[in-house]
């Protein structure tokens, strides 16, 4: 009796029937007899600002090193674990105020010291396969210098209509802290010591195989979050006076999404597009829309170009700096809530060897009040534009056990069949 | 506006095509690995929705992000 | 503003929605619709009559499923188990690229016989819900019993099935 490894057959097999984790299809029905283990580091570089833009510094920002470490398990047929652990590093200077130059153009003010942070966050998620979905419970915790958050969450996949069909929904909870540094303190007596926010979240999909070649998803999704929303480092120029940012304790955040996959063929590769509409009671509105084309090239290649462009709305209470005092008492002047768009290229390679996969991608960043389609009046001098590089590697090993069979030289397949043996119907 | 019409249009020009219901053997390409709703390798798509995130007032799509981060 | 643009997405909800029309496999007990297909390995076509006589674990598969690489090995176990008892496993591949089929069967070892895809309208009759799929015949060549998807755990379930099914009479 002998007992041979998987074969490469069925290794070549595994990973051509592997990484679906967006398709509806019956190769998603149970967990899959297989484990994987990756980890990507990335780095996040964002330009400095020019110096009509800021008070005359060096406009330096912000860097962040991301290392990521990721480890899916199945447990039986029915259930699979993952974790996932990131290890961040932030340093560099960060918006601070914006005021107005001698001749009333907005400047971008920066925190002058150069700020040092570390960030961890470890999710968890068992999940498990069911006839016809899967249902998965993730809790999580993210934890800064001065920021600890707590999250949690449940989703549920029903796949129907002959798998033509998933519909999928969740509901999430997020407990966030905040501890900001110098809180209270002499040097910074309107910085908050210590806050807190709650946020909800719930989501519903449906997606649908409408070609052999193509399949669409559109989904909805609702957050509402309370408490602290502003953010303890930022200061907003209202009459020459310097004051807390300051932004309404709730907020009402809807997004619309579609997102569409279609293989070509004849060139080998999937037109990915993904679509968003996102409104909230702040008055933002947004519209993004990344387009990727995932070609596949000989000997295991794959390479993805792919193009995003966003724009969104100012939130109501936003200005670059204020002239009069409001009467609700909002201000903000972070360029997050002001009106701009943005464009982003990126390309990635990756190369599939046995069990490994290796990808390396770069990602450029464009951020400018031009790239809206309603024109911007007042546009924040201090958007972002970045770049990002990233490289991952991730091995998969199969779990299935070996299958017994006696020795003996493999018959080969038969032209026609056997003739009927007689045998005894009964032992 | 342009970009609220996209979605109209798309669905017009999938229902012109006059769509037959796939069948369970007809699904190879679909079950491709370039078809999947993630790209990329060890949480790809994770790392770049908390990059945009929290970067850009907009959030959400058909996901659970966990975690937020106190971003400046 | 954001009720219209919301308005404008309903059209492709529906859309999404659309019913599959379900082709029924045969009733429990009925004679399949005859199947005729060449050999994977290429050759003159064979008939699902030709094999009338033995107990058949009619297997639907494709290289691109993943349940049907865990049946595969299965599969063929079962079938030196129980063949000279009368049992036979016949696998229909559905590739399109019949190479690819060709190939993992012979590195697996597969040594039941492997049939290509037959025409797509007589598939049609078959009902094939999901993939793998799989039809066991008794020795009339009646249906007798349905197997869909495929799980590790699934073996008992159709060796118990196949049993009965060699313990009746012979015609």
């Amino acid at each position: 009796m002998s007992t041979p490894k998987p074969s490469r057959a069925l290794l070549a097999l595994s990973a051509a029937a592997a990484a679906l984790p967006g398709y509806s299809g019956e190769a998603q029905a149970w967990a899959e007899e297989q484990a994987d283990a990756g980890y990507r580091y990335s780095h996040y570089q964002e330009a400095s600002l020019p110096a009509s833009a800021t008070n005359g510094g060096a406009g330096e920002r912000y860097e962040v090193d991301s290392h990521q470490f990721h480890l899916l398990h199945p447990y039986g047929e029915a259930w699979d674990f993952s974790a996932d652990l990131m290890l961040e590093t932030m340093s560099g200077a960060s918006p601070w105020y914006v005021a107005p130059g001698s001749g009333g153009q907005a400047i971008q003010v920066l925190s002058g010291a150069s700020i040092q942070d570390q960030r961890t966050v470890l999710q968890g998620r068992a999940r498990q396969h069911l006839e016809q979905g899967r249902r998965a419970l993730s809790l999580g915790v993210s934890k800064e210098d001065d920021y600890l958050a707590y999250s949690g969450g449940v989703e549920a996949e029903w796949d129907f209509n002959q798998r033509l069909n998933t519909l999928s929904a969740g509901l999430g909870y997020s407990y966030d802290q905040l501890k900001p540094t110098d809180g209270g303190s002499a040097r910074f007596p309107n910085r908050i010591a210590k806050a807190d926010k709650d946020s909800f979240t719930a989501y519903a999909g449906l997606s649908r195989v409408l070609t052999p070649q193509t399949v669409a998803q559109l989904g909805l999704s609702y957050s509402y979050s309370d408490g602290y929303l502003s953010d303890p480092y930022k200061l907003a120029y209202v009459d020459a006076n310097l004051l807390p940012d300051s932004r309404p304790p709730d907020r009402n955040q809807w997004a619309l999404t579609g997102r569409l996959r279609h293989y070509l063929r004849s060139l080998q590769a999937a037109l990915h597009v993904d679509a968003r509409y996102y409104t909230d009671n702040w008055g933002v509105a947004s519209d993004s829309l990344e387009v990727a084309w995932v070609q596949k090239l000989p000997s295991d290649w794959r390479l993805t170009p792919s193009l995003r462009w966003y724009q969104q709305g100012h939130a109501n209470f936003y200005r670059p700096y204020y002239n009069a005092t409001r009467e609700d008492g909002f201000y903000s002047s972070d360029y997050r809530l002001s009106a701009y768009g943005a464009l982003s290229g990126r390309v990635a390679a990756e190369k599939s060897w046995r069990g490994f996969s290796f990808s390396a991608a770069v990602e450029a960043y464009q951020s400018d009040g031009d790239f809206a389609l309603r024109s911007v009046s007042d546009e924040s001098p201090g958007l972002v534009d970045f770049l990002v590089v990233s490289a991952a590697l991730s091995y998969r090993w199969s779990l299935a056990p070996p299958t017994p069979r006696s020795g003996g030289a493999l018959q080969p397949e038969p032209a026609l069949p056997a003739p009927v043996q007689i045998v005894p119907a009964t032992p | 506006m342009k970009t609220k019409s996209l979605p109209l249009a798309g669905a017009l020009l999938l229902a012109g095509c006059g769509l037959q219901p796939v069948q369970p053997w007809q699904r190879e390409d679909l079950a491709r690995p370039e078809m999947a709703w993630e790209r990329g390798l060890v949480e790809e798509g994770a790392i770049r929705s908390h990059t945009y995130q929290s970067k850009e007032a907009a959030i959400g799509g058909p996901a659970l992000g966990g975690g937020g981060c106190g971003c400046n | 503003m954001s009720i219209r643009s919301a308005a404008a997405w309903l059209p492709a909800l529906g859309l999404l929605l659309g019913a599959a029309a379900a082709a029924a496999p045969p009733e429990l007990g009925a004679a399949v619709p005859e199947l005729v297909a060449e050999p994977l390995a290429g050759g003159a076509p064979q008939h699902l009559a030709d094999y009338r006589g033995r107990v058949v674990y009619l297997d639907f598969w494709a290289t691109w499923c993943a349940p049907c690489r865990i049946s595969l090995p299965l599969l063929d176990g079962l079938r030196e188990e129980y063949a000279e008892r009368g049992f036979e496993v016949v696998g229909v591949n559905l590739d399109e690229e019949r190479g690819k089929a060709l190939q993992v069967v012979r590195q697996l070892g597969l040594r039941y016989p492997q049939l290509a895809a037959p025409e797509p309208a007589s598939l049609l009759a078959f009902g094939i819900g999901q993939m793998p799929y799989a039809y066991l015949l008794d020795r009339q060549g009646r249906l007798r019993y349905i197997h869909q998807g495929f799980r590790r755990s699934d073996v008992p379930t159709i060796r118990a099935e196949i049993e009965k099914l060699l313990l009746e009479e012979k015609p």
